[in-house]
């Protein structure tokens, strides 16, 4: 009894996470400039796999510890690939979409 | 510094056990590996544990440890608010952004800190961290409310830091 | 698992590695793509535990796990050499 009901929330769990990799990926494609695709496609695919993964923990309740470590690694790590990415591409002079209103790491580096 | 050794060698065997950690695993194999591991730990904290900063016996007080589980959970509730927020700007048919970088100011001191608020505010609504120079964070905003330093910073920053001050401090 | 089931949580999975395919193959910059594959990854990984679960071998999350620590050394590596510093 409490493993179907286990079974089915861990079931929404992965359809969330599967249904935030559509909208990170939708957002990679319509997006505009360089960083919005960052901002769109890094929070909801890390989001998407804690989901996801947590859901299958549901599923498989003794996969759970070594479903959490993959979770926490991805979390920890998932943001400073980001930055990183994000502050190499700025100082390689990738530039800002146009419409953009401010840009002051532009104004700090002259 | 016997402190932080401890500190790091422990950090490593937990590691350790969460990773060899299956669900029919005998319990002699788990012996076996747990020696492994141990001696694995202390070799690698004997090589590294200088070069860390913020650790330590006294970050363990239990006070510390409630504000980061409410750091925690704060965490996880704007995580969720920024990815609701992120896809109705991906979804809505004309595109709502207005991005731009500005520029907030820390008073965090220790880098771990600085670190783990650099990640919050990766992760949460429409924000972005792109680099630190000392106190002073650049920020990618999708949707640019405020230029000024202190609005931005009290806008972007402000539960995560008061919490993070109460655990580093 | 149910089976319907699986194969609409694979059809998702697939439009969104699609998607992210597309800006791989289309981004103006190395960094688009880089940012493209940096998804493609997270995905990947969750696509490997669900294979894990399928056929219910707990040893396949251990490739998973690896292949998120590997995916990260690769972008960093990637931010370093647009930098100049490798």
């Amino acid at each position: 009894m409490i493993e179907q009901i286990l079974d089915y929330v861990g079931m929404i769990f992965v359809f969330i996470g599967s249904l935030f990799f559509l909208f990170g990926t939708i957002g990679l494609v319509r997006m505009p400039d360089l960083y919005n695709r960052m901002q769109a496609s890094t929070k909801t695919t890390t989001l998407g796999v804690l989901s996801f993964l947590f859901g299958i923990g549901l599923m498989q309740l003794q996969w759970m510890i070594k479903l959490l470590v993959i979770a926490l690694f991805i979390v920890l790590t998932a943001p400073v690939g980001a930055s990183a990415l994000a502050r190499a591409s700025h100082n390689a002079g990738i530039k800002l979409w146009e419409k953009s209103v401010v840009d002051k790491y532009e104004e700090r580096k002259k | 510094m016997e402190g932080k050794f401890a500190y790091v060698t422990t950090l490593l065997i937990i590691i350790w056990i969460a990773l060899i950690y299956s669900p029919n695993i005998t319990t002699e194999a788990f012996l076996e590996e747990l020696v492994a591991g141990v001696i694995i730990s202390i070799g690698v904290a004997a090589i590294t544990s200088k070069n860390f900063e913020g650790l330590g016996i006294k970050y363990l007080h239990p006070k510390r440890i409630a504000y980061f589980i409410a750091f925690f959970f704060v965490f996880l509730k704007e995580m969720v608010k920024a990815n609701l927020n992120m896809a109705r700007i991906v979804l809505s048919p004309k595109l709502p952004v207005k991005p731009g970088i500005v520029e907030i100011e820390t008073d965090l001191k220790l880098p771990s800190a600085k670190l783990f608020l650099g990640n919050a505010i990766t992760l949460t609504p429409g924000t972005m961290t792109i680099d630190y120079s000392n106190n002073r964070a650049y920020i990618h905003w999708v949707y640019v409310e405020s230029t000024e330093p202190k609005k931005a910073g009290e806008i972007i920053k402000g539960k995560f830091e008061r919490l993070l001050k109460e655990v580093s401090s | 698992m149910n089976s319907y089931f699986v194969y609409l949580i694979l059809s998702i999975i697939a439009a969104s590695i699609a998607l992210g395919t597309y800006r791989l193959l289309k981004g103006p910059t190395a960094s688009d793509r880089a940012v493209a594959l940096d998804a493609l990854t997270n995905i990947t990984t969750a696509l490997l535990v669900l294979i894990a679960v399928l056929s219910s071998r707990f040893i396949y999350l251990d490739v998973a796990l690896v292949y998120a620590i590997l995916a990260f050394v690769g972008v960093i590596a990637i931010a370093r050499y647009l930098e100049g510093g490798l």
